[in-house]
């Protein structure tokens, strides 16, 4: 590219945050001297609304046809920029960022010379680049209508009612036989101690019947493609063996004959947490939605033994039972996508010094809660599982499985952010229920901080509830009783109390969905949660466009912010839908068809299925809505014919050129 | 202007020259005192612990003999003021009211809740009134550098109403300033002295006292007044041995402000019981005998 | 060797709730303003009103009321003035000592409350020379040293005297039938 280029330089101070260790005015001349660099020029924010009207009028007053931004880092407004930038006429991918900030003045701030040169290394790198940059056009593509919420709690309904109440079209698929997630089982919402159940049925109920809703339950996502403006996911609905005839008489349930008390196959409940047993043939809970009936035939004897038992069909007076159900795969075809996983309990197993399954009397919250309600496994009775005796000592254990080391692979190094206050509300749950009962709480901090939540807290103390600053050593038994031992830092005593039951406050974990992840591209934090485009500014988008997160798939929260954020995301996905169309990031790899070679390198190292050999022309051919812009096909060509726009060979060779002299080390 | 006046224990007894000034001070200024001679020790805090239904009748017997007289009670001890006036407003409470008017009538009293109970320090600034003692300053105090001890119970009263800031009390600095003197700043000014342990852990009352006045000293006073006659005990009394615990000599007098009010006012040093001191106010009392009596 | 204590007395902060002084135990969240403004705590860390106020709502009955720190507390009342959550610690440790007194525990602060006690009953004032007297004993008199000559030589000493009042037969009509 040797022709004469019209090249601005606009370096920011960012208020201080550049300018307090960099020297933008020698950095400025610096750039003034460069080759094809018609303009130098810096200003306190770039950023800001005279800081774009600058750069604006600059490119049309002195028709520049490529712009170096020195600045913060692009992920921050090269979009901003370039908007701008395409705005007062210039192409926008004319346009690059120099981050003199984040890998110049904020980490090299003790030594202010240095980074000085460094500025007018990187800025000099960014010029020589656009100097070979040429425009690029930004195709379009129409966006498919309609949303897939993947998730039936209270996060993907919130969010599916709110698109169906603007007229979307919303498939909400739900892995288990009911919808309501987790929420269906704390019984009572902190600080108002609401009943979960009357605050979350009548949206279950408004999910259900919504017109523009088609609900999919026992059914989960096993694939995702996206294509241009759309995601084609695979839905897999897995058999009940129930028909829409059943009538919900329950008498199938009574007569299975799977976890009675002599019968050789015993299922846990996994909507009881473990604390009692199943049939083979189910309702999750009373108000499950919908009201059917699932048979688990990786434990149901009809399936597992040969056809052995057909009591449930037997019984049924309505004839629902078919036992010739097969799963059915159906492609649904949608513009955007909400990730609304939630979230799945902790196994503290791993801390073998508070005993979880070694010792019965040891259990989680969510398990107390099961015990809490009144039409769960223990009937409301706060009891012993050991021996049934009513528990009259209880010790409730913070932080079990959060707020760990970091890289240990049993706990996690977050803090589960809910559990203080789930603490608070069992205990003083339990004081209510029963004043006389001794109910501790073992602490590192108490985090109540939410509305209402101080409040809560000092209420559950006037109530009698003891809380304890320290973290146990050991929970062992003696005399029928868990002996907890701890060190009091408030009384400066160390304590054992002798505990009937203690209850343990473990980590919010996301549900399982790497597949999910992996087949959407959408990335996890390395806490294990989805991760959001920006934790501040932009919670309920990922990196992908037109995939969205809600809940507490992006991180522990309690319901509040559960239903704050997927309001949020429900109203990204409908401005995003509403758009009609979305413009195709260009950044992405193009094959020169006179030098490919059909080797298949390319398609062999692509990890988004973005590349493939057009058998009929043996030339690759690049889907530029899968196409991520990574440049591993580029390194691997070994003709150059695959390359990234923007990212060519010359255009990088020049930035590195620029950068050399004070890169390499003597 | 009338008081039923409340002298309390120590004022009649090792610190009877509180009682010596205050009347003396009083009768400079018109104030009619009616001393509640029948009246019972307030219990300090200590009888409050071994008897508290007990001790809250006793000073409702207190209040209504100064109900009897017609006018507001006036203290001139912190702790007298703390436990009259904590039990006066218990008393607002009709119920608690009744429960001890009952026992109340076994001797023939009652008590109505007519009454306020006022510190001496609030009685000169509010009842008597700046101007009014400005006006009664025969012989300013000189610049004496006065440092004012105020004590706990006369800042810091649970269970009844806040007289002043407790963490930026004025009381004593504006009294000081208005008798012509210069009140000296320091950080142990609201300070405890220890008194309400001084037979436990008397150990704790002196290292408590001897950081106080070192402070005080250092920050330049020349003489400190006090509105409680158990911090006088303290800080005067047993000054040597605060002395020992602070590790440096204090010679530091201390006052109580009707005596620091009666100098100002030109009262004969005799009249306010300034020999019965165990540090001397002997270089105050000449400081001033110095100056000259301004007005006659 | 510290030995782990078992809370003993589950209601106790109860007991002490119910208290005239007591009764806002139950808001207390630990904070430490109350220490952080003692100034026992700053000369002997053993009195620590925010752990005593944790003892009693964590059900340490004996280990407070046993605990001879109990009555190093001076009733300057800085922790009452400024508990953020109004707790009034120094008053919780007026009801603790109550407590004490109606269980007949002993020590100097003990010894102390009830020789005042007596003192009213007897004289409907104090007499201060018989109270110190009988709080600190003849030892901790010896311990005075050349102090009371010299009170005696100023005049300050305190009237050796009784001063009854004359309408003491109705102090001791309202007081309690018996002293601890």
């Amino acid at each position: 590219m040797t022709e004469k280029r019209k090249v601005g330089v606009f370096l920011c101070h960012c208020g201080g945050n550049i300018s307090d260790v960099v020297d933008v005015g020698k950095v400025r001349d610096f750039a003034a001297n460069q080759e094809d660099v018609v303009l130098a020029t810096d200003f306190r924010f770039m950023c800001s609304n005279e800081g774009q009207e600058r750069l604006q009028r600059e490119i049309r007053e002195k028709g520049l046809d490529g712009v170096v931004v020195a600045c913060c880092t692009p992920k921050m407004y090269e979009d901003l920029f370039r908007g701008k930038a395409a705005e007062a006429g210039m192409n926008p991918f004319l346009l690059e960022i120099a981050n003199v900030r984040e890998q110049c003045s904020y980490p090299h701030r003790h030594e202010p010379a240095k980074a000085t040169e460094k500025a007018k290394a990187l800025v000099k790198a960014q010029v020589e680049k656009v100097r070979k940059l040429w425009s690029l056009e930004v195709k379009t593509a129409k966006i498919q209508p309609g949303v897939a919420v993947i998730g039936g709690g209270i996060a993907g309904i919130h969010a599916s009612i709110l698109l169906a109440d603007l007229g979307h079209k919303v498939t909400l698929v739900e892995k288990s036989p009911t919808i309501g997630g987790n929420m269906a089982r704390t019984v009572k919402t902190f600080p108002t101690d609401d009943c979960a159940m009357c605050t979350l049925s009548p949206k279950m109920n408004e999910a259900y019947n919504h017109e523009n809703i088609d609900l999919m339950t026992y059914a989960e996502v096993v694939d995702a493609k996206r294509s241009p403006g759309k995601f084609t996911l695979t839905v897999e609905k897995k058999p009940r063996f129930v028909t829409d005839a059943c009538i919900g008489c329950n008498r199938c349930t009574e007569r299975c004959p799977v976890s009675t008390a002599k019968a050789p196959v015993q299922v846990e409940s996994e909507w009881e947490m473990g604390l009692s047993k199943r049939k083979a043939i189910y309702l999750p809970f009373p108000s499950a939605l919908p009201q059917l009936w699932t048979i688990d035939a990786d434990h149901c004897f009809y399936f597992q033994r040969n056809h052995a038992c057909r009591v449930c069909q037997m019984v049924c007076p309505a004839k629902a039972i078919d036992f010739t159900m097969k799963p059915e795969r159906v492609a649904v075809d949608v513009g955007a996508v909400i990730v609304a996983t939630g979230w799945k309990e902790y196994d503290p197993a791993p801390l073998a010094h508070l005993g979880f399954r070694r010792h019965k009397d040891v259990v989680t919250q969510l398990q107390f809660a099961r015990m809490l309600d009144s039409m769960g496994p223990t009937r409301g009775e706060i009891a012993r599982p050991s021996d049934g005796k009513p528990a009259e000592t209880v010790v409730m254990v913070q932080c079990v499985g959060s707020r760990g080391a970091p890289g240990d692979p049993d706990t996690h190094e977050y803090c589960s952010r809910v559990c203080c206050m789930v603490a608070v509300k069992h205990a003083q749950l339990l004081k209510k229920a029963r004043p006389e009962a001794d109910v501790y709480i073992l602490y590192n901090d108490l985090r109540a901080y939410g509305k209402g939540f101080e409040e809560y807290y000092v209420h559950s103390m006037e109530l009698g509830v003891k809380y304890v600053r320290g973290l146990p050593g050991r929970v062992h038994p003696e005399g029928g009783k868990l002996l907890v031992d701890v060190d009091d830092m408030l009384t400066g005593r160390r304590l054992e109390i002798p505990a009937d039951l203690v209850v343990l406050s473990a980590a919010m974990e996301p549900a399982p969905i790497d597949d999910l992840l992996a087949s959407l591209h959408v990335d996890k934090t390395p806490d294990g949660f989805v991760k959001e485009y920006h934790a501040k500014i932009n919670p309920t988008e990922t990196a992908v466009k037109g995939v969205f997160v809600a809940g507490c798939a992006q991180g522990p929260k309690d319901i509040t912010d559960t239903i704050a954020q997927a309001g949020a995301a429900a109203m990204s996905a409908a401005v995003f839908l509403g758009s009609g169309e979305m413009a195709l990031n260009p950044l992405v790899a193009e094959v020169d068809p006179n030098l490919c070679r059909a080797c298949d390198r390319c398609t062999e190292v692509c990890e988004f299925d973005a590349v493939h050999v057009d058998p009929a022309t043996l030339v690759a051919v690049v889907d530029e809505t899968a196409c991520e812009g990574c440049g591993k096909c580029a390194v691997v060509c070994p003709t150059g014919a695959i390359s990234v726009r923007q990212f060519k060979k010359p255009q990088i060779l020049a930035a590195i050129d620029a950068l050399a002299p004070l890169a390499v080390v003597p | 202007m009338k008081y039923a006046y409340y002298p309390g224990c120590v004022a009649l007894d090792s610190c009877s020259e509180l009682d010596d000034a205050t009347r003396a001070v009083a009768a400079e200024l018109g104030i009619e005192l009616v001393e509640l001679e029948e009246a019972s020790c307030c219990g300090a805090g200590n009888l409050q612990e071994v008897d508290p239904e007990g001790a809250l009748a006793l000073n409702a017997r207190t209040l209504s003999m100064a109900e009897a007289v017609g006018a507001d009670l006036l203290t001139v001890c912190a702790t007298c003021q703390l436990y009259l006036a904590r039990a006066s407003e218990e008393l607002k409470d009709p119920r608690t009211r009744e429960r001890v008017n009952a026992r109340l009538a076994k001797v023939g009293k009652k008590v109505e809740g007519r009454v306020t109970v006022k510190h001496l320090v609030q009685v000169l600034l509010e009842d008597v009134g700046p101007r009014k003692l400005a006006a009664h300053v025969r012989r300013p105090l000189g610049e004496l550098a006065v440092g004012a001890f105020y004590g706990c119970h006369l800042l810091r009263a649970p269970g009844t109403k806040a007289f002043e800031n407790p963490e930026h009390p004025t009381s004593i600095e504006h009294l000081v300033t208005l008798l012509g003197g210069r009140p000296v700043d320091y950080g142990a000014r609201t300070a405890c002295c220890g008194f309400h342990v001084l037979t436990v852990r008397e150990d704790l009352a002196m290292k408590m006292s001897g950081q106080g006045l070192a402070e005080a000293k250092s920050a330049g006073a020349q003489a400190i007044a006090t509105p409680c006659p158990l911090c006088h005990l303290v800080l005067d009394v047993y000054q040597g041995k605060a002395e020992k615990a602070a590790g440096e000599r204090l010679d530091v007098p201390i006052l109580h402000l009707s005596q620091l009010v009666g100098l100002a006012f030109g009262i004969e040093p005799a009249k306010l019981g300034l020999k019965r001191h165990m540090v001397s106010t002997k270089a105050v009392v000449r400081s001033l005998h110095e100056l000259e009596v301004v007005k006659a | 060797m510290r030995t782990p204590v078992r809370p003993d007395g589950p209601a106790f902060w109860r007991e002490v709730a119910a208290t005239p002084r007591g009764g806002a135990i139950a808001t207390c969240i630990q904070c430490g303003t109350c220490t952080s403004s003692c100034p026992v705590e700053a000369y002997d860390p053993s009195f620590n009103v925010r752990r005593l106020v944790a003892r009693v709502k964590l059900g340490l009955r004996e280990d407070v009321l046993s605990d001879e720190a109990l009555w190093a507390c001076t009733r300057c009342f800085a922790c009452v003035a400024r508990c953020p959550k109004d707790v009034q610690p120094g008053e919780i440790v007026e009801a603790l000592r109550s407590i004490a007194l109606k269980e007949h525990r002993q020590g100097a602060g003990p010894r102390h409350a009830v020789a005042f006690a007596d003192s009213v009953r007897d004289n409907g004032r104090i007499s201060e020379a018989r109270v110190t007297i009988e709080s600190i004993g003849l030892s901790g008199l010896a311990r005075q040293g050349a102090l009371p000559v010299r009170m005696a030589l100023r005049g300050k000493s305190p009237s050796l005297r009784r001063h009854r009042l004359r309408s003491i037969s109705e102090i001791r009509a309202l007081l309690e039938e018996e002293s601890p």
